[in-house]
């Protein structure tokens, strides 16, 4: 009996491995195509369709460096990391007087924050670019910067919110008991308890500020300030398209949002699940 | 007390912490470069560019859609040589793309940041005439006309409401591409009318090997509204009749229906129906498709295969015996926004317009893709120079037969003989009706009668532009 069930055991993590490793395969194939086609030369990409690039180039890697792509990489750090900044800042500091404070239409304004994340995007870009072309910070990252946290920060305040709710207050009190002052209880004791939540809220407002592409290409209006969607959508061009370069530069894109999630996945997952209620 | 309620792994946590403000000053600092470094966003239009800072001298930004890279560096090769021989006028690019620039175009105008000028096609450059925001540039069209004898119907397009809309840059022009190799070997090719077209592609054709005669297109796309248009033009099918009412469910039309479904069902790939102007080329290159009709914009990427001396072109085959070839063809222009730095963008265009640059840049642009305009233009030695258009001359040549019997949405025979004016061509261009008329036809297997008068209620319905009411 029990030989039997250690065998039926085996069995059942073999096919939970197997369903697994299928599923990764589903996932990262498209991953795995763009980069091998990033290293073949581009008289393989027509050819007959192989798993294995029988030749290895670097030409397009080369391309992308020369057409100043990197460029593009660097500005989208800059406002991918602002963004991060200032939506991790702004969410933590609105969760936590949301939580821990009582103030007229406190409830009501958080409910608020959480209706703009339903508000269609497209509806705001002429009186955004407006308003950067009046403040004469159109192309400057800056203004992406603050669009973006716009954009990213109910959802960031949703999840800070489910962190701190889980925080025993007494812990506070206990700090300020000991002498401590609001602002120190809440950098010595609250932070820290948060962090998991902090994380998964900045590697959300890293990612969404990554991709986004609607307002960077309307905003940044000049090539010197485009961000990586934008400029990876200009190698799309009409009736041309080098598909090495344009695989080149999608490996590129994706490197930084990869490595992020291989340094922030357990607290992304746990950040999630909390914030959407899931445990 | 930190150690109280921090009781674990502490130093890590400070580290960390050490770190997130070492970052968060490093992204300060960074952005604070940036604040010094980053506002290139001025335009041209009502606020600014007007001037470089030397006094007279007058700074043009432009915004073209030609934004793949070698384009783009094609395009400053130019600007660099012009701003170099022009010391009071500098002029700079944008690249844009066509999904998105009519968003930002409007957003800009409503700001009034919109660039000098930019590079168009006939039915958006009326989409933002009908709104009274383009310069009327006659003048230049009629200096170019003097120096370099544009085409007619190059201009036409752009001529209506008492002005001149557009400046001619260049022209694409569909042909009927085919494998020598496959076409070579079927009687019936050339084709003489529709008939024989259909019955050499379906010889051309073995699915079962994955080759197919043609490759024609039913996604919701532009592409497929143009491969629609092309056959219609030949086929004296309308989308606009001649009062400007919509004229689509007429006998013409649903032959047209006909053969292109007839065609799809013996010679295309049937995944045809989710594909894409990538897929497209993709089968040609790959040698799974054998024809198109289209534009020969592929050229340069055909050189990377084995098949670069494997294909040929014709006009496509009229619908009768002893019938007159005709496609559809799509006229690049400038549109200018700034009636005040007009001479400058005057003195650009005809450098431009100018046979020693205007041939070597279109033949770079994309070589066999963008046809001259002009008649001094398709004589430059600096066009056929060119590698590529020098190997496919003969193919080039077709191009430049097959212009004059070409025509476009809205500028069609009966409208420009009526001098008529229909801003929602734009429309019709954008919302990409006549494809989902394909897709009727094909996807949900309309007949060709039952597809034409959906189309027709559709294209009412869409365009606002009634049987009865008129325009």
């Amino acid at each position: 009996m029990s030989v039997n069930y250690a065998v039926y055991r085996r069995l059942a993590d073999l096919a939970r491995f197997a369903l697994l490793a299928a599923v990764i395969v589903v996932f990262l194939f498209p991953f795995l195509w763009i980069l091998k086609s990033s290293f073949e030369p581009s008289s393989l990409l027509y050819g007959e369709v192989t798993l294995i690039p029988t030749d290895v180039t670097m030409a397009h890697y080369e391309r992308a460096i020369e057409i100043g792509f990197l460029n593009a990489v660097k500005n989208s750090l800059v406002v991918a990391v602002g963004t991060t900044i200032l939506t991790t800042g702004a969410s933590l500091l609105g969760a936590y007087s949301v939580l821990r404070y009582t103030y007229p239409g406190r409830g009501a304004s958080a409910r608020l924050i959480l209706l703009t994340y339903m508000f269609p995007h497209v509806a705001l870009i002429v009186p955004m670019y407006q308003l950067a072309s009046t403040l004469n910070v159109l192309g400057h990252p800056v203004t992406l910067i603050v669009l973006h946290s716009m954009l990213a920060l109910p959802f960031c305040l949703w999840i800070l919110q489910a962190f701190l709710e889980d925080i025993p207050r007494e812990l506070e009190e206990a700090a300020l008991v000991e002498g401590a002052t609001e602002l120190q209880a809440f950098y010595h004791v609250t932070i820290p308890q948060a962090m998991p939540g902090i994380i998964a809220a900045g590697t959300f407002a890293f990612i969404m500020s990554w991709g986004e592409y609607m307002f960077a290409y309307v905003l940044m209006t000049t090539s010197a300030s485009h961000t990586v969607p934008v400029a990876l959508f200009q190698l799309l061009g009409s009736y041309a398209v080098d598909w090495g370069l344009l695989s080149a530069v999608g490996v590129i894109a994706t490197l930084p949002v990869l490595a992020l999630f291989w340094l922030m996945a357990k607290y992304l997952g746990k950040g999630i699940a909390k914030g959407t209620g899931a445990v | 007390m930190t150690d109280e309620c921090t009781p674990q792994g502490d130093g890590h946590r400070s580290s960390r912490r050490r770190f997130i403000a070492t970052a968060g000053l490093a992204s300060t600092v960074g952005l604070s470069g940036c604040l010094f470094t980053g506002n290139g966003g001025q335009q041209g239009g009502a606020n600014g560019g007007a001037a470089n800072g030397s006094g007279d001298a007058t700074t043009l930004t432009f915004w073209h859609q030609e934004s793949v890279p070698h384009r783009v560096e094609t395009f400053k090769r130019f600007l660099d040589r012009f701003n170099e021989q022009h010391e009071n006028i500098e002029v700079r690019q944008e690249p844009q793309n066509w999904d998105e620039v009519f968003g930002k175009l409007s957003s800009a105008l409503e700001a009034g940041n919109e660039p000098d000028f930019m590079f168009s096609l006939p039915a958006f450059t009326m989409t933002f005439q009908s709104q009274g925001d383009l310069v009327d540039v006659a003048d230049i069209v009629e200096s170019v006309d003097g120096e370099r004898d544009l085409y007619d119907n190059t201009v036409t397009p752009f001529t209506y409401d008492g002005g001149t809309w557009g400046v001619p840059m260049w022209d694409m022009v569909f042909l009927d591409h085919f494998r020598t190799d496959t076409y070579g070997n079927i009687d019936t090719w050339p084709a003489e009318n529709w008939e024989q077209w259909l019955e050499s592609a379906a010889q051309a054709t073995n699915a079962q090997e994955g080759r197919y005669g043609i490759v024609l297109p039913a996604n919701k796309n532009l592409w497929t509204t143009e491969n629609l248009y092309t056959l219609m033009i030949e086929n004296d099918a309308y989308v606009y009749g001649p009062d400007g009412k919509i004229m689509f469910d007429t006998p013409e039309t649903v032959e047209t229906l006909d053969f292109y479904k007839r065609m799809f069902n013996r010679a295309s790939p049937s995944e045809a129906t989710s594909w894409g102007w990538a897929e497209w080329e993709r089968s040609l290159l790959q040698g799974n498709a054998h024809s198109t009709i289209g534009f020969s914009s592929w050229i340069r990427s055909l050189q990377e295969t084995d098949l670069a001396d494997s294909f040929g072109a014709i006009q496509q085959p009229p619908v009768e015996t002893g019938g007159q070839s005709r496609s559809v063809h799509y006229v690049n222009n400038i549109m200018v926004f700034n009636e005040e730095k007009k001479d400058a963008i005057r003195t650009w265009v005809q450098w431009m317009h100018n046979p020693e640059n205007y041939g070597e840049w279109l033949a770079n642009l994309e070589p066999t893709l963008y046809l001259p305009v002009t008649k001094a233009g398709e004589n430059a030695d600096s066009y056929w120079n060119h590698e590529l258009i020098s190997k496919y001359e003969t193919m080039v040549r077709t191009q430049f037969k097959a212009l004059p019997n070409a025509s476009i949405y809205g500028f069609r025979d009966i409208h420009t003989e009526n001098d008529l004016y229909i801003p929602s061509v734009g429309t019709l261009e954008g919302s990409h009706v006549l494809a989902e008329i394909v897709q009727q036809l094909i996807v949900n297997d309309r007949s060709p009668e039952a597809a034409a008068s959906w189309g027709q209620q559709r294209l009412q319905e869409v365009l606002g532009v009634g049987k009865s009411e008129g325009l």
